[in-house]
């Protein structure tokens, strides 16, 4: 990096966009915490506008560190966070290990190691401008650990957003599509495996593809080894799964009916954001959100209350925001000069996007219900912090994208 | 191999394409469902919405070894409020209140303390009184947010008391749900706190059901919804458990005005048929959920009534623990049964001075006139020889300083003081012979729990072969009738010859039936008893008084444990109770 080169004045349609959808989610919180006669602290409302204070001193903070700093102790942070996430293990409460209590505050150390496993994969992208194999298994090794880690807790939803993290990146590192494909032909076969026919099934699709495509014997017989190994670890997975995640995941294939009311989270949220039409029912006045209709709906169903209170015109609102932030983010990462740093903005829009699809899409129905929060929106400190770093460091990185 | 194509420009347009596909597909059903369905989703909503009503399990039973009813359920209505109405109108709150007979402060710390939205229903009084519901009936209307329901309580018919044995359930507590809320349990539900019902709640609990009713906006119900079926409540299973009602309520009247524990169990099968903590507390009251008042009391009490002293008291075990050291001192071959000690009522250390217990002395004593006597200065010097590695190895080797594991919870272990321990409590120079003297008999860091006494008469009474102990004998799904019986282990101890038990159980004979013996009190006309007896120094005040034994000499088939706290001396009280129940349970055939 060169210190002369031409400075970017700081990204205010970034800052802006984002403050914007989290005013958006303090006043759904708002809306859920009325009623309720505990002192404003304790509540969830009163609790976030605190979480979003020391937030903004977070990316003042990450804007001032500059970007090399932040090159170096790249690796340095990635362990830091592996080894929080070995700590959950034997501090956090039993049966689920996903919470450090740090007093007031129950810190999920997962929302941090989106965060370093981001910047170590950026780190290790950037050095070199070709991609071969043996860069694509490094990359690989880098985040399975966390993900082994993550499922260990268990918190599928928020392993399969390193996954995403991961194949953004790799397009972004310039993988041919079709090559791509290919690499995700294992997990595919680990989705299958779940079930034996299915798996059999896909098996016998992949090798008529292979033969199609006229690939290379030695990559097929890799890719295939890799396919039978993931596919066989699924039912082992499987039997690892808390029953009521395995009750979801049935539930939202249509396997199994509804014998403990999980379906009724759906119904629900669809109900809230249908009868909110196209204007809504006005703030305060969701009667599925003020009845308590709702479960988690201050967490994973922020959207249907704004769904229902604010309408149609509400959802397009907030969403075109996040259309308009993920714009911005990834021109950052198109036109930032720095590998390292085009490689951040590219991975911090491959996070907040996928979390956002995810929980939009259960929020509709249209996916299963993971527990994952929407970025900005969403109650909880960890995932909020994490939120507003990453912006804080593509704001950073998009102020010196003309140097190199 | 690279694996890169061209430039980066088809890889950029790929990922954007592929967001704004999925984005597209995103905006297009939330217009599906907000501007071309809405009419249908908003009519749902402002007519009826559906509401999830958990409906609770029934407890299981718990039966005696003879099938009698010792817990079981009656139906009681409980009050509940939402708190949003109560909370909407002050005039609204203070007739509630006054109606209820409870000051609206009372009722928003129950609130508070049930935690949860302002729509979700608390529950503010459970078991409530004819009179209450009649009141509430007559003011239905006036009286928003208020409804009843009827929901089981535990009831007591077998007019014994066995309080901290079966312990008591209770609505879920705020710390409780935040660990539980993973295994399925919600705010409201019923969970076992104390006892049996504690460490067997999985199997007491059952399996919440849920009725789907609709509502109107209001909140009132205005029908079944047919969309979604009820699930009916899985009823807990039943527990059988080993104890014998009449032979409780016997020990229960023996002890009622003592303060301090009693455990009689069949040494053969590690059954507990009778466990008597005292003094206890009723638990018929615990159905309505205790006041704040009562709950007070009960922890203030300097009695300490919710202690389970069978097997939480940790007391100095006196005299009792010379078995032990009986024990190893046969095996570690440091005397035999026929050498003598010369008590003279006194034993110098240097310049320190340990009594016995009679002032005069006992003269020459051996081994089994030593136990019979219970002569302090014959155990001093032995428990020099033996040293203190040895004294505790075979301790630990008995049980002491661990737990036994009988599925009762939260169990105490005592304390087994060993090298390691006395040098990191006292400093490797601070303490010394006179520290295994007073261990010798019994004195000094050494904490017991009566349990674990018991399970020593039963490991003396089988000459090794313990079983664990246990008071739950079988789980009986209430449905299918299908019985799950509680595995029970055996063990050997393998370190302990026959020989040793041999004199150990001719000592304990004598301690009951010959002449000089400090047990008499505990004889049994034609039943060989064996027993001993400990008087344990405290700083409480008036020493402890212990009797631990069993019986008959040959073939075994109960052993038991009586202490009581500042009891005076162990041949006196704790003897004499020890008879009562072993005269009761011969001459009723109890036992045969």
């Amino acid at each position: 990096m060169k210190e002369n080169a031409k400075a970017v004045a700081i990204d205010y349609p970034i800052l802006g966009s984002a403050f914007l959808l989290i005013l958006a989610g303090l006043t759904c919180l708002y809306s859920i915490s009325t009623g309720s006669e505990r002192s404003l602290f304790q509540t969830g409302f009163g609790r976030q506008v605190v979480w979003f204070f020391l937030g903004t001193g977070l990316i003042v903070a990450v804007l001032a560190i500059p970007l090399q700093w932040i090159f170096r102790g790249v690796y340095f942070f990635y362990g830091l966070s592996l080894v929080l996430l070995v700590l959950v293990f034997f501090i956090g409460k039993e049966k689920i290990h996903r919470w450090i209590n740090v007093g007031i505050f129950h810190f999920q150390p997962s929302e941090l190691a989106k965060i370093a496993t981001l910047l170590a994969l950026a780190r290790f992208f950037s050095k070199e401008k070709i991609l071969g194999w043996k860069r694509l298994l490094g990359t690989l090794g880098l985040v399975m650990v966390p993900i082994i880690l993550i499922i260990k807790e268990p918190d599928i939803g928020t392993a399969t957003v390193f996954f995403a993290l991961w194949v953004g990146m790799l397009i972004w590192a310039g993988m041919s599509i079709k090559i791509a494909l290919w690499v995700l032909v294992p997990f595919l076969a680990f989705v299958s495996g779940f079930h034996p026919v299915s798996f059999i099934g896909f098996m016998i699709v992949v090798v008529v593809l292979f033969v199609l495509t006229k690939q290379k014997w030695w990559v097929g017989l890799g890719v295939g080894a890799l396919c039978v190994c993931l596919g066989r670890m699924a039912p082992i997975i499987w039997s690892t799964l808390a029953s009521y995640q395995q009750q979801r995941i049935l539930i939202f294939l249509g396997m199994k009916s509804d014998p403990h009311g999980a379906a009724y989270q759906i119904i629900q949220s669809k109900v809230a954001i249908g009868s909110g039409g196209i204007l809504g029912k006005g703030f305060l006045n969701g009667s599925q959100t003020q009845l308590r209709f709702l479960p988690e709906q201050h967490t994973d169903f922020v959207l249907s209350v704004l769904g229902e209170e604010f309408g149609f015109i509400g959802i397009a609102l907030v969403m075109s925001t996040f259309l308009f932030l993920f714009s911005r983010i990834f021109r950052v990462a198109k036109t930032a000069r720095y590998p390292f740093a085009s490689f951040i903005a590219a991975g911090s829009v491959s996070i907040l996007a996928f979390q956002f699809l995810v929980n939009s899409g259960m929020t509709v129905g249209l996916f299963p219900v993971t527990g994952l929060p929407i970025p900005f929106l969403s109650y909880g400190g960890s995932s909020l912090f994490m939120a507003m770093v990453l912006v804080g460091l593509t704001v950073n990185v998009s102020s010196h994208r003309y140097e190199y | 191999m690279a694996l890169q194509d061209t430039g980066r420009e088809r890889q950029a347009r790929f990922l954007r394409n592929g967001f704004l596909f999925l984005f597209f597909i995103l905006i297009l059903r939330f217009f599906q469902m907000q501007v071309l369905s809405g009419s249908v989703y908003k009519e749902r909503s402002d007519q009826n919405s559906v509401r999830q009503i958990p409906i609770l399990a029934s407890r299981g039973l718990i039966l005696d070894r003879k099938g009698q009813v010792l817990v079981e359920n009656r139906p009681s209505y409980s009050l509940f409020l939402v708190p949003f109405d109560f909370r909407k109108n002050r005039t609204d709150a203070v007739t509630i209140s006054s109606l209820l007979g409870l000051s609206v402060e009372e009722m928003e710390t129950r609130i508070e303390e049930t935690g949860g939205g302002p729509f979700t229903p608390v529950r503010i009084i459970r078991d409530m009184d004819f009179e209450t519901l009649s009141k509430v009936e007559e003011n239905r209307f006036d009286l928003p947010g208020v409804f009843y329901q009827v929901e089981l309580v535990r009831t007591y018919p077998s007019g014994i008391r066995a309080t901290h044995v079966l312990g008591y359930p209770g609505e879920i507590s705020g710390s409780e749900l935040e660990s539980l809320k993973d295994r399925g349990f919600s705010r409201g539900d019923i969970v076992g706190k104390s006892g049996l019902e504690k460490r067997y709640d999985a199997a007491l609990r059952g399996e919440r059901g849920y009725k789907y009713v609709e509502v109107d906006v209001q909140g009132r119900e205005v029908g079944n919804f047919n969309g979604q079926r009820d699930i009916l409540p899985v009823p807990g299973k039943n527990l059988t458990t080993t104890l014998d009602a009449e032979l409780q309520g016997q020990v229960e009247m023996l002890m009622d005005t003592w303060r301090g524990a009693a455990i009689v169990m069949d040494p053969r099968n590690g059954e507990i048929l009778a466990m008597v903590s005292t003094p206890d507390y009723n638990l018929e009251p615990f159905a309505k959920g205790l006041t704040q008042n009562t709950w007070e009391q009960l922890t203030n009490d300097p009695d300490k009534p919710l202690l389970n002293r069978a097997i939480q008291a940790q007391l100095p075990p006196g005299s009792t623990y010379k078995l032990i050291l009986t024990i190893a001192a046969l095996e570690e071959n440091v005397i035999t049964p026929e050498e003598e000690i010369y008590c003279g009522g006194h034993f110098w250390l240097g310049d320190r001075m340990f009594d016995c217990w009679q002032p005069g002395g006992h003269g020459n004593v051996d081994l089994l006139n030593a136990l019979k006597e219970s002569c302090n200065v014959f155990f001093y010097n032995l428990g020099l020889k033996t040293g203190i590695d040895r004294w505790a190895r075979y301790g630990r080797e008995l049980g002491f300083g661990s737990a036994t594991e009988i599925d009762l919870p939260d169990e105490k272990q005592g304390i087994l003081p060993n090298r390691r321990y006395l040098d990191i409590k006292y400093s490797k120079q601070g303490w010394g012979k006179g520290m295994v003297v007073n261990l010798s008999v019994g004195q000094g860091d050494l904490l017991v729990t009566p349990i674990q006494m018991v399970r020593l008469a039963s490991a003396i009474a089988m000459e090794g072969h313990v079983a664990t102990l246990h008071v739950v004998r079988s789980v009986q799904e209430p449905l299918s009738g299908a019985w799950g019986e509680n595995a029970v282990r055996h063990h050997s101890l393998e370190a302990i010859s026959p020989k040793t038990y041999g004199v150990l159980k001719e000592g304990m004979h004598r301690v009951v039936n010959a002449s000089g013996g400090t047990g008499r009190a505990a004889q049994v006309s034609q039943i060989a008893v064996c027993g001993k007896t400990g008087t344990a120094q405290n700083p409480q005040g008036e020493p402890h008084s212990w009797f631990l034994g069993f019986a008959p000499y040959k073939d075994p088939m109960v052993a038991l444990v009586v202490v009581v706290e500042n009891g005076g001396s162990g041949g006196g009280l704790a003897a004499s109770i020890a008879g009562h129940i072993l005269r009761w349970m011969f001459r009723q055939g109890v036992v045969s």
